[in-house]
C-alpha cells in the first residue's frame, strides 16, 4: 500500500516539477556573433504588386530604433533562398540575402542592387555585372564575384535540392552542370572576371533574365558553404547575408528575430528600426486579437475583419491588389466544346462572386495578363459580361439541349453533371463554388461540388487531372513570361487544362527571346496569346487577389507600390516620435 | 523480471515492424505529393523530376521502405523533405515543449481529477456529484479547439489577463520564468480538461467499488475514524487502476496536446506532426509514427510492471 502512495506522489511531483521548471523550452538557433563589420544592403522586395488604398501616414520626425512584430500563419521552413519557395521563409531570407539586381517597386524594371551597373552584349547573349565595392557579409568577410559564381554552382549542383534550377536554363553549360551523369563541376556560362565583375553567357537571348532570373539569385556566402552539403549546411538555419537585417534567433514554430545591420552598405546606419520579429500564430482570430492589443504590429487579415480594423484608432489597413488572380479552370478534354466553356463564362456573375469572396475589394478580372502590365491591351479580347440569355443560346448551339426536367444533356443526349473541385477549408472558394453552382443551374447545367485537402487537391491538379472544373489562383510576378509559359504551354508543368494550342506555344516561346527584348515587341506576342486564351477559355479569370495587411499606425514610411508591395522600403520604416 | 521485460520488448519488435509497413503503405497510398509545395510557376517539370530522384521518390514504394528500414537500423530516421534537418533532431528539439505542456496538464488533471472523483464518491447522489459527473462528460466531449479559442477571446482578447499564445513573450525584456508560466497556464488548463474528466470518473467508480469491500467494513468495525478508513484503506486501493490509465497515457503525453499546441501556437511536436502530414513530409511523419507506436508499447509494458510492483498479488511471468 505504501508503494501505491509513493508511486502516486512521485507521479504528481514529477508533473509539478515539470510545470514549475519551464526552462525546458526548445533550443532556439542563435546566430553566431559577427566577427566584424558588414556593409549593408536592403531588404528584399516582394514581387507582388500593391496599390495602397490607405492614406500614407503623415510624416513625423523619423527616429531610429524600435521593434516591429510581424505575424504569420506559418513558420519559415529553411532560411536558404534556394531550397524553398514558401512565403514565410522568403520573408526572412529576402531581408538577409540580397540579389545583384532588384525590380523597380513601381515599374518592375530591373534596378541596381549588389551590382551597380551592367552591360549587355550586342547579340544579347552576354551580361556583365559590376558589383558594388566594399560590401561585407554579416560576419565581416568581403563579398565578391566568387560568391555569385558559387551560388549559381550550388543551385545547379545535381545533389542540391533546389527548386530554382530552371531559372538558369538559358545559361551556357547549366543543363550539363545539372546532369548527374555528366559529372560537370563548372558552369561554363558563369565567369568571374575579377572580384567585382561577373559575366553570364546565355545560349539564346532570354528577355526575363534581368527581371526574373537575377532578382531571384540571392547570393550565398561561398566561404561558409563551399565544400559542404548545401542541403544541410548549418547556415540554412542561421543565415549570413549581406542584407539590411542580420539573423539573431529562431525558436521553431514560435518566432524568428532579425536585428538591424548597422553597417549596411546601402543605407548609412542600417535600417531605421532595430529589431524585426516574425511571429508564428496559426489562427486568424489570434492574429487579429494581437494586432488590436498591440502585441503584434503587422499582419495579414481576412476580409471579415475589415470593419473591426477600420474602427480601431491604432491600426491602418492596406489593401494591396496584386498581379495575381483567382480563376476557374476547365479540363478541356472533359469540357471539350469551347462554346460550352464560353456559355459557362457568360453564365457566371463574376461581380457577385468577387463581392461574396472579397467583400467588394477585388475588381473582376477578364485576363490572365495583369491589367497593369505593359503587355495588357484593353478591349483586345472578349470580356464575357454576365449574360444569361447569351449563355443559354451558346449551349443550345453546342447541342446541349434542355431536357424535360429542365436540365441539359450533352450532344449525345446524356444528362450533364459537371464536377467542380476546390480545396477544403478555403471559405472564399467554397462561396465561389456555391454561387457558380446556382448560376449554372439557372442556365440548366447541373454542377456537383467536391473539395479535398490542399496537398491532395494539388496532386489532382498536377497529376491525375480528374475534374471538369476547378478553382484556384495564380500568383504572378512582374515578369510573367516564364510563369505564363509554364501554365499555358502544351508541355507546361501547370497545364492543368490539358490544353494544347500550337499558336499559343509559339507565341509564348517567341515572347521570351525577342531580339532587343523591347516591351512593345514582346507585348504583341502576349496579346496574341491573350486573344486565343480568351476565345478558347481553358480558364476563366474571376477576380484580382487583394492582400489585406494591417500595420500599426505608430510606424511611418509605409509606402506601398504596385510592384514592390507593402514592404519594398522596409528599411526606411520607423516609429513616429 | 528482467527476462519478462526482455521478452516483452522482443515481442514488440514484430509489432512495430508491422506498424511501420502499414503506416508506410498508407502514407504513400494517400493522395498528395511532397513536391506539390513548389506551386511556384517558375519551377519547371525537369527540376521537379530531379528533386524527386534526389529524395528517392522515383523508386518503387517497397524499395523506398527498405531504404528507410536500413537507415532505421542505425537509428537514422532520415531528413525532413521540407527543412532538410535530421528527423531525430527535429523531434528532440520539440519534445521538451510538448512534455512540459503535457506534464503540466497531466499534473493538473491528476490533482483536480482525483479530488473531484473522491468528492463525487463521498457525496454520492448529491447535486455536487451530479455536477462533477456532468463536467466529466462535457470535459471529454468539448473540443479543445473550440474551448481554446473561447478562452483566448475571453481571457486574452477581452480581459487581457493571459497571453493569447506562444511560449514566452518575444520582446526579450519581458521574458523570464514567470512570463513562461503565464504563457503555459491557459494551454495547460485546456489540455487538462480531458484528463480531469477521465480521472474523476475512474476515481469515483473505483472509490465506490472499494468502499463496499469487506476490509473496509472491517476497518469500520475496528472503530477507525472515518477519515483514516477512507484515506488509508479505501483511496489507496481505489487508485491502483489509475496506473493502467497512466501507463496507457504515455503516448498521449507526446501527442495529446496537439490541438492545444495548434491553437496556442505552442511550439511542440503536435504542430510539427500536423504540418508534416499536410506537407507530405514522409520522413517526419514516419518518425513521429514510429515514436508514438513505441511509446504505446512501452506504456503498456510499464503499466504491467507497475501493477506487479504495487500489487504483490499480481505475478509477472
Amino acid at each position: 500500500m505504501n508503494r501505491v502512495t509513493a508511486l502516486f506522489v512521485l507521479l504528481v511531483l514529477l508533473a509539478l516539477v515539470a510545470c514549475a521548471a519551464p526552462t525546458a523550452a526548445p533550443q532556439a538557433t542563435v546566430a553566431p556573433q559577427a566577427t566584424a563589420v558588414p556593409k549593408a544592403t536592403t531588404p528584399p522586395q516582394a514581387t507582388t504588386a500593391p496599390l495602397a488604398t490607405a492614406a500614407p501616414p503623415t510624416a513625423a520626425q523619423p527616429g531610429r530604433g524600435g521593434t516591429i512584430v510581424h505575424g504569420t500563419y506559418a513558420d519559415a521552413k529553411v532560411l536558404n533562398p534556394h531550397l524553398t519557395t514558401d512565403v514565410p521563409s522568403s520573408e526572412i531570407f529576402t531581408r538577409v540575402h540580397e540579389p545583384l539586381l532588384d525590380t523597380d517597386p513601381t515599374t518592375g524594371a530591373p534596378i541596381p542592387w549588389l551590382a551597380d551597373k551592367w552591360d549587355i552584349s550586342a547579340d544579347g547573349l552576354t551580361y556583365t555585372f559590376y558589383l558594388h565595392k566594399d560590401v561585407k557579409w554579416h560576419d565581416g568577410k568581403p563579398f565578391t564575384a566568387n560568391d555569385v559564381k558559387y551560388t549559381v554552382e550550388a543551385i545547379l549542383d545535381p545533389k542540391t535540392d533546389s527548386p530554382r534550377k530552371s531559372l538558369f536554363d538559358q545559361v551556357k553549360g547549366a543543363k550539363d552542370r545539372q546532369d548527374k551523369t555528366k559529372n560537370v563541376t563548372d558552369t561554363a556560362g558563369v565567369q568571374v572576371v575579377d572580384d567585382l565583375t561577373i559575366k553570364f553567357v546565355l545560349t539564346e537571348p532570354y528577355c526575363p533574365f534581368l527581371v526574373s532570373t537575377m532578382p531571384a539569385l540571392r547570393v550565398l556566402p561561398k566561404h561558409l558553404y563551399d565544400g559542404t552539403d548545401v542541403n544541410t549546411n548549418e547556415y540554412n538555419k542561421k543565415p549570413i547575408g549581406t542584407g539590411a537585417w542580420k539573423f539573431k534567433e529562431w525558436l521553431k514554430d514560435d518566432h524568428i528575430t532579425l536585428v538591424a545591420n548597422k553597417d549596411w552598405w546601402k543605407q548609412s546606419g542600417g535600417p531605421m528600426l532595430d529589431t524585426y520579429i516574425y511571429k508564428t500564430v496559426k489562427d486568424a482570430t489570434v492574429i487579429m486579437a494581437q494586432l488590436k492589443s498591440g502585441e503584434m504590429d503587422m499582419g495579414g487579415i481576412l476580409p471579415q475583419d475589415i470593419p473591426e480594423v477600420e474602427k480601431s484608432s491604432s491600426l491602418q489597413l492596406y489593401k494591396i491588389p496584386g498581379l495575381s488572380y483567382e480563376y476557374m479552370g476547365f479540363n478541356v478534354t472533359r469540357v471539350t466544346d469551347k462554346k460550352v466553356r464560353q456559355a459557362i463564362t457568360y453564365a457566371l456573375d463574376r461581380a457577385a462572386i468577387a463581392q461574396k469572396a472579397m467583400g467588394g475589394l477585388s475588381p473582376v478580372r477578364d485576363s490572365h495578363l495583369p491589367p497593369t502590365s505593359w503587355a495588357f491591351k484593353a478591349g483586345d479580347f472578349p470580356a464575357y459580361k454576365f449574360d444569361v440569355a447569351k449563355a443559354k443560346s451558346l449551349l443550345d448551339e453546342a447541342g446541349w439541349k434542355v431536357g424535360a426536367d429542365g436540365a441539359r444533356a450533352d450532344v449525345s443526349g446524356k444528362p450533364v453533371t459537371l464536377h467542380l473541385w476546390y480545396n477544403s477549408g478555403d471559405t472564399q472558394r467554397e462561396g465561389t463554388a456555391l454561387i457558380a453552382q446556382q448560376q449554372l443551374k439557372d442556365v440548366g447545367l447541373k454542377v456537383e461540388i467536391h473539395s479535398q485537402e490542399w496537398n491532395a487537391y494539388l496532386d489532382r491538379l498536377n497529376n491525375s487531372r480528374d475534374y471538369d472544373m476547378f478553382l484556384n489562383a495564380w500568383i504572378l510576378s512582374p515578369e510573367f513570361g516564364p510563369h505564363t509559359k509554364n501554365i499555358f504551354y502544351t508541355k507546361g508543368r501547370f497545364n492543368r487544362w490539358v490544353w494544347s494550342n500550337e499558336q499559343v506555344d509559339k507565341a509564348l516561346d517567341a515572347a521570351l527571346i525577342v531580339p532587343g527584348c523591347k516591351e512593345a515587341d514582346r507585348a504583341k506576342y502576349y496579346q496574341e496569346f491573350e486573344r486565343i486564351r480568351a476565345e478558347e477559355l481553358p480558364n476563366v479569370a474571376l477576380y484580382d487577389v487583394v492582400s489585406l495587411t494591417v500595420v500599426n499606425k505608430k510606424f511611418q514610411g509605409v509606402d506601398p507600390k504596385p510592384v514592390g508591395g507593402l514592404t519594398w522600403n522596409f528599411y526606411q520604416w520607423s516609429i513616429k516620435k | 523480471m528482467n527476462r519478462y521485460i526482455f521478452r516483452r520488448l522482443m515481442q514488440a519488435v514484430p509489432t512495430l515492424l508491422g506498424i511501420t509497413v502499414i503506416a508506410f503503405a498508407l502514407i504513400h497510398l494517400a493522395p498528395g505529393d511532397p513536391l506539390a509545395r513548389f506551386e511556384d510557376p517558375n519551377v519547371s517539370k525537369a527540376t521537379i523530376e530531379q528533386l524527386r530522384a534526389n529524395l528517392g521518390l522515383d523508386q518503387p514504394v517497397p524499395v523506398q521502405y527498405l531504404i528507410w528500414l536500413r537507415r532505421l537500423l542505425v537509428l537514422d530516421l532520415g531528413r525532413s523533405f521540407v527543412t532538410k534537418e535530421p528527423v531525430l533532431s527535429m523531434i528532440a528539439e520539440r519534445v521538451p515543449a510538448t512534455l512540459e505542456l503535457s506534464l503540466a496538464a497531466l499534473a493538473l488533471g491528476l490533482f483536480i481529477g482525483v479530488l473531484a472523483g473522491v468528492i463525487a464518491a463521498v457525496r454520492r447522489g448529491t447535486l455536487l456529484d451530479a455536477g462533477i459527473r456532468f463536467f466529466a462528460v462535457v470535459g471529454n466531449a468539448v473540443p479543445h479547439f473550440w474551448l481554446g479559442l473561447v478562452c483566448i477571446i475571453i481571457f486574452a482578447v477581452n480581459l487581457h489577463w493571459l497571453p493569447s499564445g506562444g511560449m514566452r513573450s518575444i520582446r526579450a525584456e519581458e521574458a523570464g520564468p514567470l512570463d513562461h508560466l503565464w504563457h503555459l497556464f491557459l494551454p495547460a488548463v485546456i489540455t487538462s480538461t480531458s484528463w480531469i474528466a477521465v480521472f474523476s470518473r475512474y476515481v469515483r467508480t473505483e472509490v465506490l467499488e472499494v468502499v463496499r469491500q469487506d476490509y473496509i467494513r472491517t476497518a469500520h468495525a475496528k472503530g477507525l475514524a472515518q477519515r483514516t478508513v477512507f484515506f488509508v484503506h479505501a483511496l489507496r486501493n481505489a487508485l491502483i487502476p489509475l496506473i493502467t490509465v497512466l501507463g496507457g497515457s504515455l503516448p498521449a503525453l507526446l501527442s495529446g496536446a496537439a490541438i492545444s499546441e495548434y491553437v496556442f501556437s505552442w511550439p511542440g511536436m503536435g504542430r510539427m506532426a500536423v504540418d508534416a502530414v499536410f506537407s507530405r513530409d514522409y520522413p517526419v511523419t514516419m518518425g513521429l509514427l514510429l515514436m508514438s507506436s513505441f511509446l504505446i508499447v512501452l506504456g503498456n509494458l510499464l503499466s504491467d510492471i507497475a501493477y506487479g510492483w504495487v500489487d504483490p498479488r499480481i505475478r509477472l511471468q
